[in-house]
């Protein structure tokens, strides 16, 4: 911002001016008192909207703050689902993720979804406790997780009789529920941002 | 319960006949045997059967409702042997669903295939030999993880095998099963060799060409079946084996047998 008088005369002028013509040179101050008047109010406005561009930009900041917290902490609730590590969804996948001596257990327990070592051990045609020690293996590779009320071995990736069929789709249902309610709440911390810019 | 897939890198190297004509030959030596196509991609197992099937695989993979019960198709009454069948389908709508399926879909499908193998064991079955499509289409790998023995089919007549090359270094090496490549379709000077027997001179040729393919794949060759034209002829209308029993293609297929059974 350069401030300038109104009228056209140069500093040089001014200084001829005021030496040939004292009688301009009150009319001169006064112009120039006006002049940095105007010019003081127009920086005051300017500074004024620097400020309020700098609360825009800290209430932006803050909104997405609070929605990687957020994100952050919904992220760190979500159930293990089709994405997670273990999921086992392929042939290769069994080939891929389990080594050698543990495919026929994970085999097994991608039929059960669900089983205790013994369960396992009667389809394998194993000892209980050999099984017992796969499935442990199995779940350090974080394909499989323990249930904790009944210390069953549970496989990550769902798929089951009709009657769970239908469990699983109210709990996606929900999980869609719950991800619109995250895209509600996004879109009202963006307003909120809005709001403040206004 | 063994198991004995057929699998190539390409198509049309004689998977399905080889399934279908072994299947055969061991449900002649009165062991109740499955045939499972799972080449879902281009099956043709049905017309080399002659029958059209009404439930297939496909649906078994879609409905949790089917078993195995409901099908397989049985060959007892028709060729007086133990042998059983179950096809791919070859309805469009079906073969399109199996290539638009999700991940979830696709952990359905290895679940019931996992649950067709237990049921075959319990239903008193000695073998089931599986059919593939080729290349590593995911229902194959399915095939090939449940299985005791796998047949690597080369047509002895494609030198290209780089891609085949890299499928088993990439793929056959996690396997369990133990690996064969079968040569198929073999020429030599004298093509076919006179009743099945290559003279000294093509045996050598035939036997060099094993060694190549044995360094270059790393596996061994359990056995290499001339081309012959009387099998390519018929093409895909029999199976080959229960017309012609005496014919030195299927007594190959035989030999095949015994060396993979006694490889078990
Ligand atoms: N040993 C042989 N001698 C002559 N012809 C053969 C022989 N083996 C197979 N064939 C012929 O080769 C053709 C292909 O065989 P087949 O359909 O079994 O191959 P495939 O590997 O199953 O093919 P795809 O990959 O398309 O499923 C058939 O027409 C069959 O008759
Ligand atoms: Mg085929």
């Amino acid at each position: 911002m350069t401030i300038r008088p109104n009228n056209s005369d140069t500093d040089e002028s001014f200084a001829n001016s005021s030496r040939s013509k004292p009688d301009n040179t009150l009319q001169y101050m006064i112009n120039l008192q006006k002049d940095l008047k105007t010019a003081a109010d127009s920086l005051r406005l300017e500074l004024l909207g620097i400020h309020k561009e700098i609360e825009e930009i800290k209430a932006t900041v803050s909104v997405l703050k609070d929605s990687i917290e957020y994100l952050c902490d919904r992220k760190a609730l979500e159930k293990p689902g089709d994405d997670t590590v273990g999921a086992i969804t392929s042939g290769l996948d069994l080939l891929q993720k389990a080594p050698q001596h543990l495919r026929r257990t994970l085999q097994v327990m991608v039929q059960l979804n669900s089983a205790t070592a013994s369960q396992v051990a009667r389809r394998t045609g194993k000892s209980r406790s050999l099984e017992s020690d796969y499935l442990n293996q199995l779940e350090r590779l974080g394909i499989l997780s323990r249930k904790d009320d009944t210390g069953k071995h549970v496989i990550f990736v769902h798929e089951r009789t009709r009657s769970e069929e239908a469990d699983e789709e109210n709990e996606e249902n929900e999980r869609n529920n719950d991800e619109d309610s995250t895209r509600e709440k996004i879109q009202q911390m963006q307003q909120t941002a809005r709001d403040a810019r206004q | 319960m063994k198991i004995i897939s057929f699998h190539s890198y390409k198509g049309g190297t004689g998977k399905t006949h080889l399934s279908a004509n072994l299947a055969t030959i061991l449900a002649r030596k009165g062991f109740k045997t499955a045939i499972l196509d799972l080449d879902f991609r281009g099956p043709n197992l049905q017309t080399l059967c002659g029958i059209e099937s009404e439930v297939t695989i496909n649906d078994l993979l879609f409905d949790p409702d089917l078993t195995g019960q409901d099908i397989l198709v049985s060959f007892e009454d028709q060729y007086k042997i133990p042998l059983f069948a179950a096809f791919a389908s070859t309805d469009f709508r079906k073969m399109g669903d199996i290539v638009r399926a999700d991940k979830k879909q696709r952990q359905r499908s290895l679940k019931r295939i996992l649950r067709l193998r237990d049921e075959l064991s319990e239903n008193g079955f000695d073998y089931t030999i599986i059919d593939t499509s080729p290349g590593v289409q995911m229902e194959s790998i399915d095939g090939l993880v449940i299985s005791d023995a796998t047949c690597l089919v080369l047509k002895a007549d494609d030198f290209d095998i780089s891609g085949t090359k890299s499928m088993v270094t990439q793929l056959y090496s996690l396997l369990d099963s133990k690996n064969y490549v079968v040569l198929n379709r073999v020429v030599a000077e004298t093509c076919p060799p006179e009743e099945g027997v290559w003279s000294s001179a093509d045996l050598k040729l035939v036997e060099k060409f094993e060694k190549t393919i044995k360094d270059e794949m790393r596996m061994d060759v359990i056995t290499s079946i001339p081309c012959f034209c009387e099998v390519a002829r018929e093409g895909s209308r029999n199976i080959f084996s229960l017309k012609h029993p005496e014919h030195p293609f299927s007594q190959y297929i035989e030999k095949l047998g015994n060396a993979l059974l006694k490889g078990l």
